[in-house]
C-alpha cells in the first residue's frame, strides 16, 4: 500500500517524524508499525511512555482505518489503551487488525510487543467514517506489502516527550496542564494527533494522583473518547479523582481547547500506579 | 422490533430499574436518571452489586439518553466503558445519564453511579457511545417526558444474575448462554446488557476475582445463540488482571459479537 498523503503529511518537524515511527502495510488489513525508543522516552520508573505509545497505536489505527473505509474518511471516536509495565525497552512494535468494518464505524485492535516479544498491553480504537472531502489525504492502495520510514536526518528525541512538545503544568495537584497546539503536533485534519491527547490526559492524571496517592504514580490505562477536535489551543486540562487506593488511583480527565471558547474536547478515565508494587 | 411495548424489558424489569427523563423533552443534550432499588439479587457472595447488573444499567439508562438525542432516530450501542470505584454497595443505586455530543453518525454519553444509601458515594464512572440509526418501523414510542417505571416484582426477577443469564461452564476459559427471549431487547436481538453482564461473569469465573473496570466494543448482534465468552489473559498489574474477552454467536457462524477488556481486583 502506498500512502500518497506522506507527501503532504507530516511536516519535517514532527512527532512522527522523532518517533522514527517505521510502518508496514499488508493487503490483508493490517498494519505493523515500530518506534525505537531511548530515554527520552521511557517514564521515571523506566517504562515506555504512555503519550509515546498512543501515538504509535494512534498512527497504526488510523491508517488502518483510513484504508478499509476508502472511499470514505474516518473521525477517531474512542481509543483506550491497557499497558503491562515493562522496562528495558528497546523498540516497540504494534499489530494493528480490523475488528469490525461497517457502514458506519470502523473498530481496530492493536497488540504492543517489545524487540524481546514481550507482552506490553493491548489498545482498541473506534472511528467514524465519514464522507470523503476533498481536503482529506487521499488513501491508495495496492495488493503488495509496503514499508514506510517517517525518520529523517536529525530526527529523534534530544529531550524528554513531554518537554518537547511544549507541555507545561499549571497546577499539579489539581491536574492542572497545558499543552500548546504547533504544526509538530498536528495531525492531517490540522488537529492535535490523538496520541498527543492521550499523552497530555495521562499527564494530567498522573500529576493529580501523585498528590491525592501521596506516592508517584504511572499511568497504565487511558479509556478517552474524543467529542471534538482540538485546532487552536492551548488545551487545558482539568481533573476529577474518583478512586484511590495504596497502589493505584484513578481519576476522570477533561480536556478544553482555550482558543475555541473552552470546548470540551476530550473525555478520559485514567488509571495510574506506583511503580515500585509488585503484580 | 418486538411487537408487544413490554417485550424487550425483561432485563430492565429484572434490574427493578426505573428511568425518568430529566431535560426537558427536546433538549440538546438530554439527561436520563434510574434509580435501582432492589439489589439483593444482583450481588456477589462479598456482598457488592455485580459489575455486569451496573454496566446493565448503566447500558439502559444511557442508551435511552442517547437515543432521544437523535429522534426521530435512534442508537445502538457501539461502546461501553465503566470504571467501578466503590465495591460497598448500600443501595438504592441512582444511575445518571447525560448527553456529551450528538453528532451525524454517533452520539456520546457519559454515566456515573452514586450510592443513595451511602451519602451518594460515587459507584461507577463511564461512558458509552452510540451509533445512530433510523430504524424502519420509527424509534421506540415513548410517551414524553420519558417515565419508565420499573414493573411489579416478578418471581424470576429474584434470581441471582448467573442464574437468570442462564450461564453454563463450556470450559475453564468458557462460558455460555442460551439467547432465550427475556434476554433479547426491543429489537430481537441479544441485550447489551446480558453481553456485559456474561462478560463479567466470564473474567470473575476465570480471574477469580472482582470485575473493576470494562470496555466493550460490541461488533456485531447477538441473533440465534448460544452464545460463548471465552477468556484470555493479558497480564497482571498492581491494580488486577486484565484479561480479553470474546464473545460470539455459536448459532451464527461463531461470528464475533463483542470484545471486552476487563479488569479484576484480587
Amino acid at each position: 500500500m502506498d500512502q500518497a498523503s506522506t507527501t503532504r503529511y507530516p511536516p519535517t518537524q514532527h512527532i512522527l517524524r522523532d518517533l522514527q515511527l517505521e510502518v508496514e502495510h499488508r493487503p490483508a488489513a493490517t498494519v505493523t508499525a515500530r518506534i525505537p525508543i531511548n530515554e527520552h522516552l521511557t517514564t521515571q520508573s523506566g517504562t515506555v511512555h504512555p503519550g509515546a505509545l498512543a501515538t504509535l497505536v494512534d498512527v497504526v489505527g488510523g491508517s488502518l482505518a483510513a484504508s478499509v473505509a476508502r472511499p470514505g474518511w474516518i473521525a477517531t471516536s474512542d481509543l483506550t489503551l491497557h499497558l503491562l509495565r515493562a522496562t528495558d525497552v528497546k523498540m516497540v512494535e504494534a499489530r494493528g487488525h480490523v475488528l469490525r468494518k461497517g457502514r458506519t464505524t470502523v473498530v481496530i485492535e492493536v497488540i504492543l510487543s517489545d524487540q524481546r516479544d514481550q507482552n506490553l498491553g493491548s489498545a482498541t480504537m473506534s472511528f467514524a467514517v465519514l464522507q470523503h472531502r476533498d481536503d482529506n489525504p487521499v488513501i491508495e492502495t495496492t495488493d503488495a506489502v509496503s514499508r514506510m520510514s517517517l525518520a529523517t536526518d536529525g530526527s529523534g528525541f534530544d529531550q524528554p516527550l513531554e518537554e518537547k512538545t511544549g507541555l507545561t503544568t499549571v497546577d499539579a495537584a489539581g491536574g492542572v496542564i497545558e499543552l500548546p497546539i504547533s504544526d509538530y503536533i498536528r495531525n492531517s485534519l490540522g488537529a492535535v494527533q490523538g496520541g498527543m491527547i492521550a499523552m497530555t490526559v495521562s499527564a494530567a492524571a498522573e500529576r493529580a494522583l501523585t498528590g491525592a496517592c501521596g506516592a508517584p504514580v504511572e499511568a497504565i490505562d487511558l479509556q478517552i473518547s474524543y467529542l471534538s477536535l482540538a485546532k487552536s489551543g492551548p488545551i487545558r486540562s482539568s481533573v476529577q479523582i474518583l478512586e484511590t487506593t495504596p497502589t493505584f488511583g484513578c481519576a476522570r480527565v477533561e480536556l478544553t481547547d482555550l482558543g475555541a471558547d473552552g470546548r470540551v474536547t476530550t473525555l478520559a478515565r485514567v488509571t495510574a500506579v506506583l511503580p515500585e508494587q509488585p503484580c | 422490533m418486538l411487537s408487544h411495548p413490554d417485550n424487550g424489558r425483561s432485563l430492565t424489569r429484572y434490574l427493578g430499574l426505573t428511568l425518568r427523563e430529566t431535560s426537558e423533552p427536546g433538549a440538546k443534550h438530554p439527561t436520563i436518571e434510574g434509580d435501582c432499588a432492589r439489589l439483593d439479587h444482583m450481588r456477589t457472595t462479598n456482598g457488592n452489586v455485580r459489575a455486569g447488573a451496573l454496566l446493565t444499567a448503566a447500558d439502559s439508562a444511557a442508551g435511552l439518553c442517547g437515543g432521544l438525542a437523535v429522534l426521530p432516530g435512534w442508537v445502538v450501542t457501539t461502546n461501553l466503558m465503566l470504571h467501578v470505584t466503590s465495591f460497598e454497595h448500600v443501595g438504592p443505586l441512582r444511575i445518571c445519564a447525560r448527553v456529551l455530543r450528538t453528532g451525524k453518525r454517533a452520539v456520546v454519553t457519559a454515566m456515573h453511579i452514586i450510592d443513595l444509601g451511602r451519602d451518594n458515594a460515587l459507584v461507577a464512572d463511564g461512558v458509552l457511545t452510540s451509533a445512530v440509526l433510523h430504524p424502519e418501523g420509527g424509534p421506540p414510542n415513548y410517551p414524553r417526558p420519558l417515565l419508565l417505571d420499573a414493573a411489579a416484582h416478578d418471581e424470576w426477577a429474584a434470581e441471582e444474575l448467573p442464574d437468570f443469564l442462564a450461564v453454563r461452564t463450556e470450559s475453564p476459559s468458557c462460558l455460555s448462554i442460551e439467547l432465550n427471549d427475556r434476554l433479547r431487547n426491543p429489537w430481537g436481538i441479544l441485550h447489551g446488557g446480558a453481553i456485559a453482564a456474561l462478560v463479567d461473569i466470564a473474567a470473575e469465573h476465570v480471574t477469580g476475582g472482582v470485575t473493576a473496570d470494562v470496555v466493550l466494543h460490541f461488533l456485531a448482534p447477538g441473533r440465534v445463540g448460544p452464545i460463548t465468552a471465552t477468556v484470555a489473559s493479558i497480564g497482571a498489574r498492581p491494580d488486577g488482571t486484565v484479561v480479553r474477552v470474546e464473545v460470539r454467536d455459536s448459532g451464527a457462524a461463531n461470528r464475533l459479537m463483542t470484545i471486552g477488556v476487563v479488569t479484576c481486583r484480587r
